[in-house]
């Protein structure tokens, strides 16, 4: 038994915690809700000095496991960290990391899959993992999070092997309780032991080659031994069970049971919801009710007989599932269904689907499930499948608050005019802009003095006509359209913010083709696809490739340089040495380790007609290039604007200062006014005195640290680098 | 005093600091008290000037729960006008102790936001924080103690100086005197009032699966105009003053909220259901046109000129909006 201590932690924070013991060599990560706490928690230690594991910050889930595999190749303990569609977009890669036998451990803070968006808690992304090959661990509480991570790691790399060790997003991620932990990191350490693989990509010695091309007759056999690791897994896993209550004195079965020898109706769930259960089954053992509750530790391999087993004297088992695999019932019911049969369990079985996105699970909602099991011991009537908690609705009103914004009641009459190459502008004037009808009206839930309305306002007010608008997920997104509310008076459309920019081509590619047929009358529609500078991270291959193709739309980029809207993790737009949640300040780290990228450069390449910059500082100059823009889409293809946005919330400065704040950025050439039509840069502001980069760093919380010293180096390498934009920009 | 279960909510709005005291309060409960604890908030926002809750229990027994705390012995309002909204006073009894931060006398504040009776603390958070150069929410923490009748302040002062003071030592003094002021100058009253009871219950909306367009679909553009945003103000809002404006449009073009009504290029006055208090088109109006007010000073409200339809009740918005994580802006105490 190793000396332990109680610490009074949430799952998230428990699995920090498990990490830094086990010392990883690498963490490959893109920030997703719920499971972003990990790296934070993670980033921060090693800011202390406390923990040296390389952290890398991918640009989205799917390099993020290609990081994780590439580690795990070199022969590094890994470990990442993901939710919902987060999972999904790294799908792909769970097979290749499995199909190769490469160990490493995942943390799934379950969440509800997309679409329609939802962040909060339910099993619809787990799900979706049982057959990648990765070994699936199921933690209920906030110390199976932590064990799990450390006796998961062992079994991975005893049958070679990945791991996910998986838990209930928010319910478990985010509350906090009392723990035990091993007191000493070095225990920990010591009982993982050193890991070697068997091959790596990095022994020059001993050539391999790691990804063979295989058909048949060889996959059959290649994913028969695959099988065996999972067979031989759950012998593994008794073992390590065993090993581990050596350590702890806590000792896990596979099935874990309340009550349930000698129950009549017995209630099945997986995660958080087991424990609420278990006051159900007190409730009701103390009115003479024969309940039980279990749950199961562990999906993948599936212990079909052991939970059969457990049910072998019940005569009702009613399952909740957290998730539907639709037509067919959640996983979790039709695999304990087919194990019952091969183990001729004559139990019935009532199976419900509960608490998808994070609907709550209160005690009576347990006992309601088990009474519906002592019912079903009776009556016939019950249905054996069916939802919890959906309910039918009650009458009500559309109501209609405003007129649709048209063609006629947008149309500001601005003159647009073109000669040898230039698109001149006249009419505009921020007076007159007043006019324009608000595309996106107020209700919206943003943060009192979100930069975010303010830019898609002043671009709308440049905008004539018909739009279309197409929101990636980001802030923009979420504060304006909270179901049933939306603030848009416009279409509408959301996507995940890896693929905006190709749906867009898509609806307005439909649009020209319906046209063309004749099924649709003849009208203009202007095309806008709005991404934070997160979409233009995870989304900025499909963005370039639609800037390649041309088609005829806006991009419209809202940079507040860091991934707001799930608790500003750092992107790759944020100010070098910024402080944020995944770039901590400490003695071992100093804030945003790299130069941000310079998105409009990397849309020059494409060769599209018109890239400007625009900040609402210069609101004239805003609305005149967003004009100019809906002129260039209208008649030459993609245009790309880029505004500098602010967020008071996580630049930590006052909501009030924000224009003053942008004007600093765009006074010091931090963010330099420009646009470059036809391949011609040119300057459309220039400041009366360029302010020293510092005194825009200095106006915000989050950068104001590198005033001090320590950080003139920092200080230097960014104004060299805005000085060097800046004569680039002047030298057109 | 012993104690076999406790139950704690609060009710707050993102940026006063409400999830910090909670965990705090969590804390204590487990590494002081010695009991099985439990902390979490809403899962809603930590977005300024959104309501979120707090929620912690303290057993002696393994705690099981993990929704929210509908009955609390002890709640508290981190800022009065939340006693409007949904659930906020929900659970409360003759039983509950409920501490509130506000500048009215008992009476008033509990007829404000119609509070069932029960154990009322009353006390200006604000005021004291102020007073001491600390955030309210130490304030409100020393207070909740108080009123919990059980917590020592030792435990509390403690848990602040190992918090609070490892990362902020220079802004230790001052916390340790607002959690000092908070608890001693709470003032408490059983009071009696008319209000009944109010159960917890968990949002039902009308829309439902028999009635619900299908895909997620939103057919009622722009509805989002009949949230009532008021309660997200921070105590300030703008006042216009109409003859020294020139309309130029500056206003418009810094809200974040469209709360400037213009009509063929004259302002004609302001869309306070919407406006969140963030004061930019205070710092940017040429003329002094707007001028910050304290709430309450001047409402010169106009509501939607571009309204086609009026015949609607304001809905305050609630928790379920954007969660963010916690670890980054607690970091600011």
């Amino acid at each position: 038994m190793l000396s332990q201590k109680v610490v009074f932690k949430s799952a998230n924070e428990a699995v920090c915690t498990a990490a830094k013991q086990i010392d990883y060599h690498l963490m490959g990560y893109y920030p997703i809700t719920p499971s972003t706490q990990i790296p934070e928690g993670m980033d921060l230690l090693k800011s202390r000095g406390q923990m040296d594991t390389v952290m890398i910050a991918a640009e989205g889930e799917h390099s993020a496991a290609g990081i994780c595999y590439g580690g795990s190749l070199s022969g590094a303990r890994v470990i990442n960290a993901t939710s919902a569609n987060g999972l999904l977009y790294a799908l792909e890669q769970l097979p290749v990391q499995s199909g190769t036998r490469m160990p490493m451990v995942m943390n799934v803070t379950c969440r509800t899959v997309s679409a329609p968006l939802c962040i909060k808690g339910d099993h619809s992304d787990i799900m979706f993992a049982l057959n990648t090959g990765w070994l699936i661990l199921f933690a209920r509480d906030n110390q199976e999070a932590y064990d799990f991570n450390i006796i998961g790691l062992r079994v991975a790399e005893r049958v070679k092997l990945p791991v996910i060790i998986a838990f209930d997003g928010f319910f478990t991620s985010h509350q906090k309780k009392k723990l035990l932990v091993f007191e000493e990191d070095k225990d920990v350490k010591k009982y993982v032991g050193e890991y070697k693989a068997p091959y790596t990509a990095i022994d020059t010695d001993n050539p391999v080659t790691i990804g063979s091309y295989m058909n048949e007759p060889d996959i059959i056999n290649n994913k028969y031994q695959l099988r065996l690791a999972m067979e031989q897994a759950k012998s593994v896993i008794y073992e390590e069970f065993e090993k581990f209550a050596e350590i702890s004195e806590r000792k896990y079965n596979i099935v874990h049971k309340y009550m349930s020898d000698d129950a009549e109706v017995l209630f099945a769930v997986l995660g958080s919801a087991f424990d609420t259960a278990k006051e159900a089954v007190d409730k009701m053992r103390l009115e003479g009710h024969k309940v039980g509750v279990i749950t199961l530790q562990a999906l993948r391999p599936f212990f079909g007989n052991e939970i059969s087993d457990a049910c072998k004297n019940a005569k009702v088992v009613v399952i909740g599932d957290r998730q539907d695999s639709y037509g067919s019932g959640g996983n979790f019911s039709t695999e304990i269904k087919a194990a019952f049969y091969e183990n001729m369990i004559s139990a019935k079985v009532i199976t419900r689907v509960f608490g998808l996105g994070g609907k709550e699970f209160y005690v009576e909602d347990a006992e309601n499930m088990l009474y519906m099991g002592i019912e079903a011991m009776e009556f016939e009537d019950i249905k054996s499948f069916d939802y919890y908690g959906a309910y039918r609705g009650k009458d009500y009103k559309t109501e209609r608050y405003f007129e649709p914004v048209t063609e006629v009641n947008s149309s500001m009459g601005y003159e647009v005019s073109e000669q040898d190459n230039k698109v001149s502008i006249k009419g505009i004037n921020i007076k007159k802009a007043t006019n324009m009808p608000k595309r996106l009206v107020a209700g919206h839930s943003a943060c009192a003095g979100c930069g975010i309305p303010v830019n898609i306002n002043l671009l709308l007010k440049g905008i004539e006509g018909n739009v279309v608008m197409l929101f990636q997920t980001g802030c923009g997104m979420v504060v304006t359209t909270g179901y049933p509310t939306t603030a848009f008076n416009v279409n509408y459309v959301h996507n995940l913010f890896q693929n905006g920019a190709a749906t867009l081509s898509g609806i307005l590619e439909g649009y020209k083709e319906r046209q063309r047929r004749g099924e649709i009358p003849e009208g203009k529609i202007t095309f806008i696809m709005v991404s934070g500078d997160g979409g233009m991270d995870i989304g900025l291959g499909a963005a370039l490739a639609a800037a390649v193709r041309n088609h005829n739309m806006i991009i419209f980029e809202y940079d507040n340089g860091g991934y707001m809207n799930t608790g500003y993790q750092y992107s790759y737009t944020t100010p070098l040495g910024a402080k944020s949640a995944t770039s901590h300040v400490g003695t071992a780290e100093k804030g945003k380790p790299y130069m941000p990228k310079d998105t409009a450069k990397l849309f020059e390449a494409t060769n599209i007609n018109y890239i400007a910059t625009v900040a609402e500082s210069n609101p004239q100059d805003f609305i005149v290039k967003a004009k100019k823009a809906q002129y260039y889409a209208d008649n030459y293809g993609l245009a790309y604007i880029k505004a500098i946005s602010a967020c008071p919330l996580n630049w930590q400065d006052e909501p009030r200062y924000e224009r003053v704040v942008i004007h600093k950025a765009v006074d010091s050439c931090y963010f330099p006014l420009y646009e470059v039509e036809r391949g011609i840069r040119r300057v459309t502001y220039r400041p009366k005195e360029k302010l020293p980069v510092v005194d825009f760093l200095a106006s915000m919380g989050r950068t104001r640290h590198l005033t001090g010293e320590g950080y003139k180096d920092i200080v230097e390498r960014v104004q060299e680098s805005v000085d060097k934009k800046w004569n680039e920009l002047n030298k057109m | 005093m012993d104690i076999d279960n406790y139950e704690i909510r609060i009710e707050s709005i993102g940026g006063f600091g409400a999830n910090l005291i909670g965990k705090l309060l969590g804390e204590i409960g487990a590494m002081y008290l010695g009991m099985e604890a439990q902390s979490f908030a809403s899962y809603g926002s930590e977005k300024r000037g959104s309501p979120v809750k707090g929620y912690v229990r303290y057993s002696k027994k393994e705690i099981r729960i993990n929704a929210p705390v509908r009955e609390p012995n002890l709640l508290a309002l981190f800022k009065l006008s939340l006693g409007d909204k949904e659930n906020t006073l929900a659970g409360i009894s003759e039983k509950s102790n409920v501490v509130i931060n506000t500048d009215l006398d008992f009476d008033e504040a509990a007829k404000r936001i119609k509070l069932p009776s029960c154990n009322l603390w009353i006390l200006n958070a604000m005021d004291i924080a102020v007073e001491c150069n600390a955030r309210l929410n130490i304030v409100m923490l020393g207070a909740m103690i108080r009123a919990s009748g059980f917590i020592p302040l030792e435990f509390a002062e403690d848990v602040v100086k190992n918090t609070v003071g490892a990362r902020y030592p220079d802004k230790l003094t001052a916390n340790l005197m607002a959690l000092k002021m908070g608890y001693s100058r709470v003032e408490e009253k059983k009071i009696k009032t008319k209000y009944p009871y109010a159960q917890y219950r968990d949002t039902q909306r009308v829309q439902g699966y028999d009635n619900s367009p299908i895909g997620g679909v939103n057919y009622c553009f722009a509805n989002s105009i009949t949230n009532d945003l008021q309660g997200c103000r921070e105590g300030f809002l703008p006042h216009y003053i109409r003859e020294k404006c020139i309309d130029c449009g500056l206003c418009d073009s810094t809200c974040p909220d469209m709360v400037f009504q213009f009509k063929d290029g004259v302002n004609l006055g302001m869309d306070l259901y919407h406006c969140k208090g963030c004061l930019r088109c205070v710092e940017i109006c040429p003329t002094a046109a707007l001028v910050a007010v304290k709430e309450g000073e001047y409402y010169d409200n106009i509501g939607n000129i571009s309204l086609i339809n009026k015949n609607f009740e304001f809905t305050n918005i609630g928790e379920n909006s954007w969660v963010d994580s916690e670890s980054y802006n607690n970091d600011e105490v």
